[in-house]
């Protein structure tokens, strides 16, 4: 008797093991280096330019860009549960630094995946790689 | 209960709390569905826009004229108007709202303009939808006449 309600205790337990990693992990401890190197590049480009390109990578990763001030440089984006804040600073005429931070429901989370988008995206934009179709209407 | 239904109950709870990703589409369809171009200057298309947010039923949640970007918000079709007085209105829940975004930048001779479209947290991918809101915005952009 005892051996027929283990097997499906084992079972459950499995189960719960098995799904809830899907979901979420445990937060990673980034020092501020670590997190500066992680979310900040620079590009070779100026500030307009690069915030034009930041502003089409959002769009083109399917973010709503629901805040942007330009002037000082911050757009906030959001797709589903998860959010993105980007900072720009003028370095140069010809350099631009692009910070993202992201968010997940709500809360300050570093998703490495999506800051990594978000900068390929961003580059492939200022390098020409990634355009609006050619044809008009 | 039976320790296997309890098993299977315990499955089922733990895999409904992840979401089932959004159809795969790329940058490219995205920008081919998303994309606009106007023959008319870019300040003039980011202000016909915004109109046009407001004449969809939109309530304009933020706009930043210099990028030219503008968001605007409104309750969802489905969701009820006390629950989304409830949840707080404007800025509620992304589940009872629907979010138009709109930027509109210079492209010699004329504008460009990029549409994001959602509905309930989900990114809308239905071209009637970004029609209908091009129709909006050609309108909003048609000569005035003079007064008689």
């Amino acid at each position: 008797m005892a051996r027929t309600t283990a097997v499906p205790a084992i079972l459950a337990a499995a189960a719960i093991g098995l799904a809830l990693p899907g979901c979420a992990g445990p937060d990673r401890e980034y020092s501020q280096t670590q997190l500066s190197a992680l979310q900040t590049r620079e590009y070779d480009a100026g500030f307009d330019k690069t915030f034009d390109a930041a502003v089409a990578a959002l769009f083109d990763a399917g973010f709503g860009v629901y805040g942007s001030d330009k002037r000082g440089g911050v757009v906030s984006g959001r797709r589903s549960g998860e959010g993105v804040q980007l900072k720009l600073d003028h370095l140069t005429d010809a350099r631009t630094a692009v910070r993202i931070s992201t968010l997940e429901w709500g809360q300050a989370r570093v998703n490495e995946a999506m800051i990594k988008e978000l900068h390929d995206l961003l580059n492939r934009r200022l390098t020409g790689a990634l355009t609006a179709p050619p044809a008009g209407r | 209960m039976p320790p296997f239904r309890a098993a299977l109950l315990v499955l089922a709870v733990a895999l409904a709390g992840c979401e089932a990703p959004p159809p795969p589409i790329s940058a490219e369809q995205r920008i081919a569905l998303e994309t606009r171009r106007f023959d008319q200057p870019r300040d003039a298309v980011a202000r016909a826009a915004a109109t046009a947010l407001l004449d969809a039923g939109y309530i304009i949640r933020s706009s930043d004229f210099e990028a030219g970007l503008v968001c605007g918000e409104r309750r969802a079709a489905y969701a009820q108007e006390a629950h989304y007085a409830r949840a707080g209105g404007l800025g509620a829940w992304p589940s009872i709202t629907d979010l138009a975004v709109v930027w509109v930048h210079a492209e010699p001779p004329g504008a460009g303009a990029r549409l994001h479209l959602e509905s309930c947290g989900a990114p809308l991918l239905d071209p009637a939808a970004y029609d209908a809101f091009w129709r909006r915005l050609d309108a909003r952009l048609l000569p005035k006449e003079a007064p008689r």
